[in-house]
């Protein structure tokens, strides 16, 4: 198998719970981005997709989180090895970051263009002029209308879209291999997400960039990523490519998930088709119950679940895995929807 | 189109908020009517003036000009004494209930309120009553006694909804009730409004940005731009078939939890930004980024108008019935 652009394994994050111990938010969690893919880390609040990002980037909150192992492999190094200084400079440049809120991660004191400038500037050495120009045709490339004009404005003169096309553009400054985008769409409007999201992908393709696209929608999974990762409580429980994914997913969570948003069918079908609840919530993390994190919620259970923590294994196709000691056994009809 | 019998009919309603750059069109002559037991979803953008309206129905905003009436009756100037006997009727649920739960009171005084406030039973019978809504949206007795800050989003909202259909309202306003859950959450509560609705029959105008949810939940959709609707039709029909260009635009851009090979829309794209809402383009309020735009779209405002059974477009485009 040719060398993966990103490669995370036995990934490890804690943070400290108000009586002073330490719990695992990311538990040991392996993943691998191939240039020019899109991987959807999928879950509800609370199943540590941000914190997976973070850990990867290095951004955990101190003095309330903390690395706790694991290896993140980029370009032959291990992120989680380098000093400070090694790292903040592979931000921007090897590994970049967008947000869900860009009003938050913009300088509502300084003119987009600039920001976009000074990211460059961070990173290469180039004369103010020449990092201005590329500024320029980034806020171009990123579908800015007048971007001359827009140069000189400020975040707050900005639509919601257009200040997330600002973040793409700080976050492509530097042609990064790798982009992790956190609910990048989430704060948008429909038909704007549409945009944005088609902008990613073909910058994507252009530039030969693999992504990590979190987020809680699965139809904008379904729509842009090929492959899936869904988190649990800290977890990978399942990963398949998108299209066995949503052809039917292996894991009860997935399964679950899947079963709760409205489909298509579900609007057409008249009658009273309920939609598939999950009971009960997101066990609190530090206070895991053994086995199975799911077991409490799940309509498969059996009592070893409560017992034995599933590992993750080989189910079906290639590359597809699932950590659930009932996946290899659905009841006819239940796979799919 | 008419509503056999409506339950609320809305003529012509304005509402403008004045700010210092010029008055904000939110609500820009709109009319609609819901019938009894009816679910009228409201879809559109941001800033299209969906909120608004559900707002301004509730009078928490005056309406500017236009018409509201509820159960035949004209109810857009009533003062506050003769809107209370309505106010029973019409309840409202919002997207963030801590906003709508004071946070100082327990459950109990919550849900007691609107009994209080209508002089509605003594004490015992009010203690019953609430323990019967606790049962009815899916909470236990037991939470009676705690406060707002001690549940979780979801049950907060259920406590929202307790105290909406307290009084066995005909008519629920639900300003994106769902929009800030997380999936299996937002399942629970339209799974709960949709049985409470198959009980009482109680009518639900129902605003949300998530074009699948209100798909689900609604009978009918109205479409919102720049504060006036331009398509509202049987959701199944809207669904199969736009017929308003930015309809189909809004649609083509919903993302489909599916397999990737199977079939999509094909993917259309708008151009260029919403117009500003203080100087809304002349003519028809879309033709700015209208891919089909023809003259008379810069000079006359199409109205909207009956196209086949059970559905109003507003556009040059689409021929009347």
């Amino acid at each position: 198998m040719p060398q993966s652009l990103l490669r995370v394994r036995g990934l490890r994050t804690e943070f400290r719970s108000p009586r002073g111990s330490w719990f695992p938010v990311v538990n040991g969690v392996d993943l691998r981005l191939e240039a020019g893919e899109t991987l959807a880390v999928v879950g509800e609040s609370g199943c540590g997709k941000s914190m997976l990002a973070y850990s990867i980037m290095r951004l955990v909150p101190r003095p309330l989180g903390r690395p706790a192992g694991g290896e993140v492999l980029l370009g032959g190094r291990d992120l989680l090895q380098l000093s400070e200084r090694e790292m903040r400079a592979v931000r921007g440049r090897d590994v970049s970051m967008i947000f869900q809120e860009p009003m938050t991660s913009l300088n509502p004191l300084m003119p987009v263009g600039e920001q976009v400038s000074e990211s460059i500037r961070e990173h290469e050495s180039c004369t103010s002029g020449e990092a201005a120009r590329r500024a320029l045709e980034l806020l171009d490339l990123v579908g800015i209308p007048e971007p001359a004009k827009r140069f000189g404005q400020y975040p707050h003169h900005l639509s919601g879209g257009m200040r997330q096309r600002v973040m793409i553009a700080i976050a492509l400054a530097c042609r990064p291999k790798v982009l992790i985008a956190d609910e990048p769409t989430t704060a948008l409007d429909v038909t704007i997400q549409a945009q944005v999201l088609a902008l990613l992908d073909r910058l994507k393709r252009e530039m030969g960039m693999g992504i990590i696209l979190i987020t809680h929608d699965l139809g904008v999974v379904a729509e842009w990523a090929q492959r899936v990762m869904v988190m649990y409580a800290g977890r990978k429980v399942e990963e398949a490519s998108a299209e066995e994914f949503f052809g039917g997913p292996a894991h009860p969570y997935s399964r679950a998930l899947l079963a709760s948003v409205p489909s298509p069918e579900l609007v057409l079908a008249d009658g009273d088709h309920e939609l598939t609840e999950i009971a009960g919530t997101v066990p609190p993390l530090d206070r895991l119950p053994q086995g199975c994190a799911f077991a409490g919620r799940c309509p498969r259970v059996q009592d070893r679940c409560g017992e034995e923590q599933p590992v993750l294994r080989p189910f079906g196709s290639e590359g597809r895995m699932v950590a659930c000691l009932r996946a290899d056994s659905p009841r006819a009809g239940e796979i799919g929807r | 189109m008419t509503t056999p019998n409506p339950l609320l009919e809305v003529e012509d309603l304005v509402k403008h908020h004045h700010t210092p750059a010029g008055a904000v069109r939110a609500v820009d002559g709109v009319s609609f009517a819901i019938g009894r037991g009816e679910t009228l979803g409201f879809v559109g953008e941001s800033g299209c003036g969906k909120s608004t309206l559900g707002r301004t129905l509730m009078r928490l905003h005056e309406p500017d000009a236009g018409t509201i009436r509820f159960e035949q009756r004209d109810v857009t100037r009533l003062g506050r004494r003769e809107m209370r006997p309505v106010r029973r009727n019409v309840q409202m649920i919002f997207q963030d209930p801590y906003g709508s739960l004071n946070p100082r009171r327990t459950v109990r005084q919550l849900l007691t309120e609107p009994f209080q406030v209508h002089g509605i039973g003594d004490a015992a019978d009010r203690r019953e009553r609430v323990g019967r809504l606790l049962e009815r949206v899916g909470l236990h007795p037991d939470h009676a006694e705690r406060h707002p800050h001690e549940f979780s989003g979801g049950q907060r909202q259920r406590i929202a909804i307790a105290r909406a259909i307290a009084l066995e309202p005909r008519l629920v306003i639900c300003d994106e009730p769902v929009s800030a859950l997380d999936v299996s959450i937002q399942a629970q509560i339209i799974n709960l409004l949709r049985r409470l609705q198959r009980e009482s029959g109680m009518a639900y105008l129902f605003i949300s940005h998530d074009l699948s949810v209100v798909g689900y939940v609604a009978d009918r959709i109205a479409v919102m731009y720049l504060g006036q609707i331009v398509e509202i039709a049987p959701k199944a029909e809207l669904w199969r078939e736009p017929l308003h260009p930015y309809t189909r635009v809004l649609f083509s851009a919903i993302p489909l939890p599916s397999p990737p090979s199977q079939a999509r829309r094909e993917r259309l794209s708008l151009k260029g930004e919403p117009p500003s809402p203080i100087a809304p383009p002349r003519g028809c309020r879309f033709h700015t980024r209208c891919p089909h735009a023809m003259p008379v779209c810069r000079e006359q405002a199409p109205a909207l108008r009956e196209v086949e059974g059970g559905r109003q477009v507003a556009c040059h485009l689409v021929g009347a019935a």
